[in-house]
């Protein structure tokens, strides 16, 4: 029988895939534990569907629109990097003598604004389409949207920092973006992991992720003054979360940057 | 000649590089430890391995010292894997040396790596950094503003680099369809653009074709050079290149400098063969007692005739290393013979590269 491919050559092919896959052991690993951890957090979603929201005084749809939105930023800056650290490009433009946090920035920029254009008409749509409500509290949004994005910037710089030295994929990125989908609160409220594993939400509470979400809803969705104690509290450890975060990436960039220039592989992937 | 010398910080030196190491782990820290497990011993070591640092079994520079003195083109000559690419990337700021020094103007590229590359610019071998959906002109100005040069000089500056390089035409034109000699010749004005005092150039011309590499050549003495007083750092492959351009040269095996000096002085100290053709008029046949004299002559190994057309008379001299050419000379003229040429059949460089590379 004559078919219209070559088996062999096909099967040759995938064996190549394959040994170029698994050689990247981290992404290995890595794609493994995500395709269950993703599993377990669209379950986790399901299963609240449609419920009220009283933390935040809200409906599921408004509630799971700005996490939606918040997401869409942070998973892109996440995403952004993969793509935007090039190896035929770096050294290059290291070697223009640029600063540090230019470099991070820099590499960020882009992605971030897009993020934010996009936020935009994703907010149109959720206001018309979804009915989403909205009860913003402008000060407090201005507030939390400064101690989000310092607080993205620096976890894209200690991403960055690891992925000089891991290549392909650093942990701190693929662990950062795993804890958002299952711990993080994107699509539905901390609290309802307890069901599943009592006093789980309290290490939700551990992740920066958590309190950017929280933030933004606070903000967004209760028009949460700075004037009451408790939101006050919010935002602090917010604020001091991202005063931690800066230095400590600033470093491990530094350290991973360093680290890649000794074993000589800064220009490799 | 070697890098036994002792050398003292000089700030008016481009480039100086003292007693500069560096070693890498061959391999990952997985393979380190993949032996298989098989007592508690290979456990620990396992986890030694894993958990500390790697192992830096591959040599890539021992003790290599050498300066670049102002307005030279100093040449970097060495066999694959010789670590000629680790030195320039660590004089480019791009890889940290493990002991040593090297110094720009007396600054410490390692400690002040954004000053020192102010100084120098490099166009690396393998990666020329550009967009590659940008067009030569987008990928300069954005480098323009990496540099952080103001916008009126960049422009300017640009358009002079590209004419310089005489790739105006290519220049709105996206660098996807470059060839590897126009797309040489934008990298040639990336390192221009900063007006960095020293540049380095790692094999400039691999993959150029023969008149695109003479351009190139012609461009590094007449412009960098004369017109603009760089000094230049050239890594390459090609000898007769190097030994045309190049005012000194270091060779370099295995991590270690094995011979520094002018081409000249290299090629005396180490080049005990010669192998020269040498034309003179001649009306008739050859003189056979001429041709005994020759062959009779002190270091000569092999006296052969090669060929006799419109009066000229070729004869090939093979010679070990007490050949003189004073005596051929002196032979030549009391046969009252006029020399019309003398070649040499293998570059001196060449000869001695081959050596000190094999020894």
């Amino acid at each position: 029988m004559n078919l219209p491919f070559e088996p062999r050559k096909v099967w040759a092919l995938t064996k190549k895939d394959f040994y170029d896959w698994s050689s990247y052991k981290n992404q290995m690993i890595t794609t493994v534990l995500a395709s269950a951890v993703g599993l377990a957090s669209w379950g986790f979603n399901a299963t609240y569907r449609d419920a009220p929201v009283p933390q935040y005084n809200t409906d599921f749809v408004s509630f799971l629109v700005v996490g939606i939105l918040v997401g869409n930023i942070m998973m892109s800056l996440s995403s952004g990097l993969d793509r935007r650290i090039k190896p035929w490009t770096i050294e290059t433009l290291l070697m223009t003598g640029m600063r540090t946090p230019t470099f991070v920035l820099g590499t960020v920029a882009w992605t971030y604004t897009l993020a934010a254009i996009l936020f935009i008409p994703q907010l149109i749509l959720s206001i018309y389409v979804f009915n989403a409500h909205f009860s913003v509290n402008p000060l407090s949004l201005a507030v939390a949207v400064v101690i989000t994005s310092l607080i993205i910037l620096s976890l894209s710089m200690i991403a960055t920092g690891l992925r000089l030295v891991t290549k392909v994929t650093d942990p701190v990125t693929w662990g950062l973006t795993i804890a958002q989908q299952l711990l993080s609160g994107m699509a539905f409220p901390v609290s309802h992991l307890d069901n599943y594993l009592p006093g789980l939400s309290n290490v939700s509470w551990l992740l920066p992720q958590t309190w950017i979400y929280h933030i933004i809803r606070l903000s967004s969705l209760t028009d949460a003054s700075l004037m009451n104690p408790g939101v006050a509290v919010s935002f602090l450890i917010s604020a001091l979360i991202a005063a931690l975060l800066a230095p400590l990436s600033l470093y491990i960039f530094r350290w991973g940057m360093r680290r890649a220039k000794m074993d000589g592989t800064l220009g490799w992937y | 000649m070697t890098n036994k010398e002792n050398y003292q910080v000089d700030a008016s030196k481009p480039i100086q590089v003292i007693n500069l190491t560096k070693r890498f782990s061959s391999h990952s820290k997985a393979l380190q430890s993949s032996r298989r497990i098989q007592s508690i011993g290979d456990m620990v070591r396992f986890f030694k391995v894993i958990l500390g640092p790697k192992e830096k079994n591959l040599v890539a520079l021992d003790n290599v010292s050498f300066e670049v003195n102002k307005g030279e083109i100093f040449g970097l000559l060495g066999p694959n894997g010789a670590g000629k690419t680790t030195l320039i990337k660590i004089l480019s700021t791009l890889i940290l040396q493990d002991s040593g020094k090297a110094y720009t103007f007396g600054i410490d590229i390692a400690k002040y790596p954004r000053r020192a590359l102010k100084i120098i610019q490099t166009a690396l071998a393998e990666v020329t950094g550009f967009e590659r959906r940008l067009t030569g002109r987008q990928n300069l100005e954005l480098f323009a503003e990496l540099y952080g040069i103001p916008r009126e000089v960049a422009r300017r500056r640009i358009e002079e680099l590209l004419a310089l390089t005489g790739i105006q035409k290519y220049a709105d034109i996206s660098y996807n369809r470059y060839s590897t000699g126009t797309a040489k010749r934008l990298v040639v004005c990336r390192v221009l653009l900063s007006d960095a005092p020293v540049l380095i150039f790692d094999e400039p011309t691999t993959g150029l074709d023969a008149l695109a590499a003479l351009e190139f050549r012609r461009m590094l003495k007449d412009v960098l050079i004369k017109q603009k007083q760089k000094t230049i750092i050239l890594s390459s492959h090609n000898l007769w290149e190097v030994e045309q351009l190049c005012s000194r040269v270091a060779i370099l095996n295995r991590g270690r400098i094995i011979a520094q000096g002018t081409p000249a002085e290299i090629r005396n100290s180490f080049v005990r063969t010669t192998n020269i053709s040498i034309t003179f008029d001649c009306q008739g046949l050859l003189d056979q007692d001429l041709l005994m004299r020759l062959r009779q002559m002190t270091g000569v190994t092999q006296c052969e005739y090669v060929n006799s057309k419109n009066g000229y008379l070729t004869l090939n001299i093979k010679g070990d290393g007490n050949f003189d050419y004073l005596q051929l000379f002196r032979l030549f003229v009391d046969a009252n013979l006029k020399v019309r040429s003398i070649e040499n059949n293998i570059s001196g460089l060449e000869e001695a590269f081959i050596q000190l590379t094999r020894e």
